[in-house]
């Protein structure tokens, strides 16, 4: 039974329904909401939506498809397969690549494409500088030989699959000691790199430690063109005092960690004072604004509930924006104390709101950024699997084996080269090219 | 839409229109004379196309490669490009617009319906590897069309060839007659594995861009899964030729249901899931 079941892990017939089997599981990873993409909220919101597949999710963790164990099986029994299957295959790529004159001769039998040239001793003696000149390397005597053109290439095959492997080791050194948090920095505020200043729970590496990475953000530069961000430009400075820029596709680098622009928000610098015009309180406070959304701030027992406006303009009595571009920034702020609603208004930069008794200034609008700071490693031999892979394709299936068999006879007094043509994979399409091969070979000859 | 592109979009597709007339009529009517000047017009509507394409240009300032619309411009473009690189290369392969230029017109007109208002180029979008990305995720969809192609012309052929009871290695008159069946599964095979190692390279590219982008080369967001699927679908299929000896019909067939795959990789992903978590809430 076990013997069988170790058979079949060994075959190619496996394979294919591996392959099918993954397509499988990625489909329901497709068609069904993943938790880990979509969050626990949207997850519950859709599960409640569809009662019936919900509870089908419930007793089968379809909706943590890529990590259920079923599908864990299934990589398993991939690379199991693969070790197998491609351990089956070395000695048969080996012996492809050798080059044997005689077995190739006996193999190629009638299977090739045949042509023949009449040629003089002279242009028999010069057959491997000629065949050279078209690509094909000689094996065997100018009489009996076997001409073969990319003749590694089989060997790619190998590689190709193996560059899976690589991929492997990889993805699983990235598993093992990725680091993933976000941050929410204002311009200005420093952050020393403490766990605890991470949104909710990072993600610590299983193996290693988090990236001592340390910044202070200077200056947030956003452009939006009608409605589009077009660009955004991050400037910092790190511990030793060097700037980096960075922004959304240009992440900042250092060794495997990586600092990547996330999220945006306002950071507006609000100072309440009091009759006499002195500063009772003032802070950067970071809100969560954009496209509408409300948001509130506490500041000296006051609850400040606010709506903001990139590019301010008051149509028929009440605020709206004109654009989401920050042309004219004004908030909307409504101020309450133990529940009772105390004053509203709406103020742009330099601009107060009279409370009981002190004023709330809005002094100035700055930013704040949501920065994801990660670090992995592995990240060479995802490289290196992605290079084996594509060169080892390439050489595979573009640059493939063909091969020439040719025997010398003499038939009335007159030398003819009996060629025999086969190439992997093709043997339609190959026509023309052996044609072409040989016709060149055969004008060789004759001069 | 700016003025001179939806001028070029409408004219290119009514040229495309004429000429599938033109390739339904060749085949209805066994009547191969009239397929060269169908190449002509298709070759027009491609000039046409590729004014659309600069106006598009123009109007925005930057290639046009991202939503459906844009989606279906220049993935129907390069469908068209590949039509005529490989009419070009070998006369015989004319027959193939049988089935791309359809397909062509169908993801154009899919996009139009859709989303074909201008825009800024989104910062997401401002990448090199970004451009690498597409590049190839359109090469390897031209030739995953162009297998699909052969396929089409393989069954027809060879329903041709039982309805005449000739060997199926012989040229049937007036059909098709200058390509052998033989020489259209080789075809098939040929265009499948160009699609596969340039759709490898989209991955490759994608996923290096992922991590700049994103934070991590692989996240198993829709757009990613399917992308794979596709791939690992046509890897299948490569098997299938090489290890279990598929040919044939059953080759062509494959290569038809696969382009379903690359079609939902296009447009799919934005209607059957609503979100993909990669989005940035800013933008
Ligand atoms: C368990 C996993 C796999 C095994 C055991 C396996 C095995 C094989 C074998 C034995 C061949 C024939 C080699 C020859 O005769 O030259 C082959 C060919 C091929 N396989 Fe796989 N394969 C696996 C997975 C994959 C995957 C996931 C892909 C990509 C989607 C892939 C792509 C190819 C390609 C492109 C070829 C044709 C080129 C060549 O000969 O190498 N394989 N595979």
């Amino acid at each position: 039974m076990l013997n069988s079941v170790f058979r079949y892990l060994g075959s190619l017939r496996c394979t294919i329904w591996l392959i099918v089997s993954l397509l499988a599981v990625f489909s329901i990873g497709f068609f069904l909401p993943q938790r880990s993409l979509v969050g626990k909220d949207a997850y519950l919101k859709w599960a409640a939506s569809e009662p019936f597949l919900g509870k089908i999710d419930q007793a089968l963790h379809l909706t943590e498809i890529f990590t259920a164990p079923v599908t864990l099986a299934l990589w398993v029994a991939f690379f199991v397969n693969l070790l197998l299957v491609m351990r089956q295959r070395i000695p048969l790529v080996l012996a492809k690549i050798k080059a044997d004159p005689e077995k190739a001769l006996k193999a190629q039998g009638g299977s090739g494409l045949c042509y023949s040239i009449e040629l003089d001793e002279a242009a028999q003696e010069r057959l491997p500088e000629m065949l050279a000149g078209l690509g094909y390397r000689l094996y065997g005597s100018t009489g009996r030989f076997l001409a073969v053109k990319n003749r590694l290439s089989p060997l790619a095959s190998l590689l190709f699959h193996l560059s899976f492997f690589l991929l492997l080791v990889g993805w699983l050194l990235a598993f093992y000691t990725r680091f993933n948090g976000f941050v929410d920095v204002a311009q200005h505020e420093p952050f020393l790199g403490q766990i605890s200043r991470y949104n909710a729970s990072p993600r610590l590496p299983k193996l290693g430690s988090p990236p001592q990475i340390k910044l202070q953000v200077e200056s947030v530069l956003p452009e939006v063109t009608q409605g589009v961000v077009t660009d955004i430009k991050v400037t910092f400075k790190d511990e030793t005092g060097r700037s980096h820029e960075i922004g959304i596709n240009r992440p900042y680098k250092d060794g495997y960690a990586s600092v990547l622009f996330n999220d945006l928000g306002i950071s507006p610098l609000f100072v309440l004072e009091d009759a006499s015009g002195r500063e009772i309180d003032g802070a950067y406070v970071k809100l969560d604004v954009l496209k509408g959304k409300k948001d509130h701030f506490s500041m000296q027992g006051y609850r400040v509930d606010a709506l903001y406006y990139p590019d301010h303009a008051v149509v028929q009595g009440k605020d709206t924006t004109r654009s989401e571009e920050f042309k004219n920034p004004a908030f909307h702020l409504e101020v309450s104390r133990g529940g009772k609603p105390i004053a509203a208004g709406t103020l742009h930069p330099g601009e107060a709101l009279q409370l009981d008794g002190v004023r709330l200034g809005f002094r100035e609008q700055n930013f704040w950024v949501r920065l994801l700071v990660t670090q992995e490693y592995g990240r060479d031999f995802i490289y290196a699997g992605f290079l084996v892979a594509l060169i080892a394709l390439g050489w595979r299936l573009i640059y493939y084996r063909r091969e020439l068999t040719g025997v010398v006879q003499e038939t009335d007094g007159k030398r003819i080269l009996q060629l025999t043509a086969k190439g992997d994979f093709y043997k339609a399409l190959a026509q023309d090219e052996f044609d072409r091969t040989v016709q060149r070979l055969g004008n060789w000859v004759k001069t | 839409m700016a003025y001179y592109e939806a001028i070029c979009f409408w004219l290119s597709l009514v040229l495309y229109a004429l000429a599938s007339g033109g390739n339904i009529y060749a085949l209805v009517f066994r009547n191969q004379k009239v397929v060269p000047k169908l190449l002509v017009l298709i070759t027009v509507g491609f000039v046409v196309h590729s004014g659309a394409i600069a106006a598009r240009y123009v109007a925005q300032g930057h290639m046009p490669w991202s939503a459906d619309y844009e989606n279906g411009l220049m993935g129907g473009w390069f469908i068209i490009l590949c039509t005529l690189y490989v009419a070009w290369r070998q006369k015989p392969l004319r027959v193939l617009s049988v089935a791309t230029v359809p397909t062509a017109m169908l993801i154009m007109g899919y996009g139009v319906m859709r989303n074909p208002t201008l825009a800024p180029m989104a910062a997401t979008l401002k990448s090199f590897w970004l451009a690498i990305h597409v590049y190839f995720a359109w090469l390897s969809f031209g030739a995953y069309v162009l297998a699909m192609a052969a396929g089409v012309i393989y069954l027809l052929k060879e329903r041709a060839v039982r309805e005449r009871g000739q060997a199926p290695a012989e040229p049937v008159p007036g059909r098709f007659d200058d390509i052998s069946p033989e020489r259209l599964d080789e075809l098939m095979f040929r265009y499948l594995v160009f699609g596969f190692i340039t759709n490898a390279i989209m991955i490759a590219a994608g996923s290096i861009w992922a991590k700049d982008l994103w934070g991590s080369y692989w996240s198993w967001d829709p757009v990613e899964t399917w992308s794979l699927i596709s791939w690992l679908m046509y890897g299948a299929a490569i098997h299938l030729r090489v290890t279990m000896g598929w040919r044939g019909t059953r080759f062509s067939w494959l290569m038809i249901g696969a382009l379903i795959t690359v079609l939902i990789n296009l447009f799919g992903v934005a209607v059957l899931m609503k979100t993909t978590v990669h989005v940035f809430r800013f933008s």
